[in-house]
């Protein structure tokens, strides 16, 4: 008797059905630019003359005190103490390119110029982690230096060097989880009142955001994967609001040949362009984020480097 | 000062074989075809390791930036200068895109001169220069891309699917002590040591506080007090510092200043704390026992809590 089976019945099944569902393929999807205070937003650089964004600092409302003087003395005047720091804004960009007849069968619309440009929002907040882990490791003082692993007592160091220093708050940990299971390791032997506050999924979720860990001694910790290595140590830091800055720009294109989509509502710096190729008969889609990050006030940060492995 | 580096060109580009001499005449051979690089053969980083501008770098250095460090080979320690790699990415830090792809470092290095940092030159690194590129492959399927690591950094190929990045730590050191060796870079001052020594002494104050009758507690602080004592005695024997002087106390700062001579200010120095006789706390007195058939004393009543002033009402009671 012949058997009919999957091997004989080949010509009438699928060696394989695919989902419908695509599923997004593993990365730590932490952004930092939305860590909420974490990282000053200092304006475009649109019509300013320059792609050179410059901070000032003035020392006023109480930055010099006023010193008891005679009843009929003359006072004298006070040079007013300043400072500026500089945000260089440069191009960041990613170019998808897909041909009509993948977009035309692949079942999902993945591969489609629309989700290929909504993709762009994504790819803009991880290339504003790589320019701001390449920020926060340029500290000109270390809190911690140590090749051996993060202890609980490193992060008391570098909370009292934050303390010590009059940095107003809040206060953040930028740590690649390395040092972060380090840290959270060594608390297993620590005592006393200082209690670790381990992030809630509302607060990840709706607060504080992605690679948020928790709250321990007033520091809020977030995980960053990109965090650098150097020298056999992780560069994390610690910092208070007003350390880290950030500009950009919003180019004002005329609408023409392209198609031009927004695909980030809370950043409309980031936007994504659709340009045909009939000749090839594909689409290419670039995303532009034309941004940077700088270090603008070093006192109000420091490096917390400790083992890589 | 930063050079300018071109960020042009993301394949591997061979130079062609030379020609061969045969009794034919010169015979060119060509070379692999660089449009079809074989990705099979490239080490395989994770995602997360390899960034999308990875750019090249130059170590800083900074004079206040020294590390303790305790190895093998030696075991008393020593103070290394701790570098940090400067990565050319435009937009961090004030690198601007610059014009046909060459990296505008400008305000970059202006900014470092004034936060006083030093850069490092690369041709002071092994072999011409710390700088090395790899061609590897992003994650286990992704596209060939070019990164730079430093000349001590190493990928290890194994059964594993992904690459491990390894760090040669011995040689890496060694090039440190050349460099301060060289006075490339500048042996640290008294107030950097004292620093790092005054932080190290108040955690061995912190842990002190901590219960002394925990084994831990108590190892920590030997631990932590031998190290203290290493990175002092360390520091003196590598860059010639009286020992006394790391302490910055006040007492060797008059006498610096000649304020006082040396005698004088050991005498204002704070002594430690008088050794006090804890006298042994007194015995519990034993419970009364009680004899069969006896009845036992009451129990002292506990004192009763003060009445709340306004009582919360009753869940569910009306007000």
């Amino acid at each position: 008797m012949a058997l009919n089976t999957t091997t004989t019945a080949s010509d009438l099944l699928l060696a394989a059905m695919i989902e419908k569902e695509v599923n997004l393929l593993l990365f730590d999807r932490v952004q930092l630019r939305k860590v909420p205070g974490a990282v000053t937003y200092h304006g475009t650089v649109n019509g300013s003359g320059s792609a050179v964004k410059r901070v000032r600092y003035i020392g006023l409302d109480g930055y010099d005190a006023m010193a008891s003087t005679g009843e009929t003395a003359s006072t004298s005047s006070t040079t007013i103490t300043d400072a500026n720091a500089d945000i260089t804004v440069a191009r960041l960009a990613l170019e998808y390119d897909s041909t009509d007849l993948v977009a035309m069968v692949e079942p999902g619309g993945n591969l489609s110029p629309e989700r290929l440009a909504r993709a762009m929002a994504g790819a803009a907040e991880k290339g504003f982690n790589v320019v701001l882990v390449n920020v926060g490791d340029d500290w000109t003082t270390d809190a911690v230096d140590s090749a051996v692993a993060m202890t609980a007592d490193d992060a008391y160091d570098a909370s009292f060097q934050l303390e010590l220093n009059s940095v107003d708050g809040p206060y953040f940990g930028m740590l690649h989880p390395r040092q972060h299971t380090h840290m959270r390791d060594s608390l297993r032997g620590e005592g006393g009142p200082a209690q670790y506050v381990d992030a809630t999924q509302a607060q990840v979720t709706e607060t504080m955001g992605q690679g948020y860990q928790g709250r321990w001694l007033g520091i809020e910790w977030y995980n960053a994967s990109q965090v650098l290595s150097a020298g056999g140590k992780r560069l994390g830091w610690v910092h208070g609001a007003g350390a880290l800055g950030y500009a950009d720009g919003n180019p004002d294109i005329q609408m023409g040949g392209t198609t031009i989509i927004r695909p980030a509502g809370d950043n409309p710096a980031v936007y994504a362009e659709v340009a045909r190729d009939a000749a090839g008969a594909f689409s290419k889609v670039v995303g532009n984020y034309f941004v940077g990050a700088a270090i603008t006030e070093q006192a109000r940060g420091y490096g917390l480097n400790t083992s890589s492995t | 000062m930063i050079p300018a580096i071109s960020r042009r060109g993301q394949r591997p580009s061979e130079p062609m074989p030379p020609p061969r001499e045969t009794a034919s005449g010169s015979v060119l051979s060509g070379r692999r075809p660089q449009s079809q690089f074989d990705a099979a053969g490239l080490p395989k980083l994770p995602a997360d390791e390899i960034h999308p501008y990875e750019a090249p770098f130059v170590f800083i250095a900074h004079p206040r930036k020294y590390g303790f460090v305790r190895t093998k080979v030696h075991p008393d320690g020593e103070w290394l200068p701790t570098l940090t790699p400067f990565r050319l990415v435009p937009g961090a830090n004030k690198v601007g895109g610059g014009k046909d792809r060459v990296t505008d470092a400008s305000i970059a290095n202006t900014w470092l001169a004034a936060c006083g940092f030093v850069v490092i030159a690369r041709n002071l690194g092994p072999d011409g220069d710390y700088v090395r590129e790899f061609d590897v492959v992003v994650g286990g399927r992704g596209q060939v891309r070019r990164i730079y690591l430093s000349a001590w950094d190493h990928l290890v190929l194994s059964d594993a699917e992904l690459a491990e990045k390894k760090f040669d730590m011995v040689a890496y050191r060694r090039w440190l002590r050349s460099l301060l060796a060289q006075g490339i870079v500048r042996a640290p001052s008294l107030a950097v040591i004292s620093r790092n020594v005054a932080a190290k002494n108040n955690r061995i104050e912190r842990l002190s506080r901590l219960p002394e009758n925990v084994p831990a507690n108590r190892k920590k602080i030997a631990e932590e007090q031998a190290i203290l004592a290493l990175m002092k005695g360390s520091f003196a024997s590598q860059f010639g510092y009286d020992p006394a002087d790391i302490e910055a106390g006040y007492e060797h700062f008059a006498s610096q200043l000649g304020t006082a001579d040396i005698e004088d200010a050991e005498d204002e120095a704070e002594l430690p704390p008088p050794a006090v006789t804890v006298p042994p706390a007194p015995a519990r007195a034993a419970s009364p026992t009680v004899e069969k058939g006896q009845v036992p004393a009451p129990a002292r009543a506990k004192p009763s809590r003060p009445a709340r002033r306004d009582p919360s009402p009753e869940p569910g009671s009306t007000p």
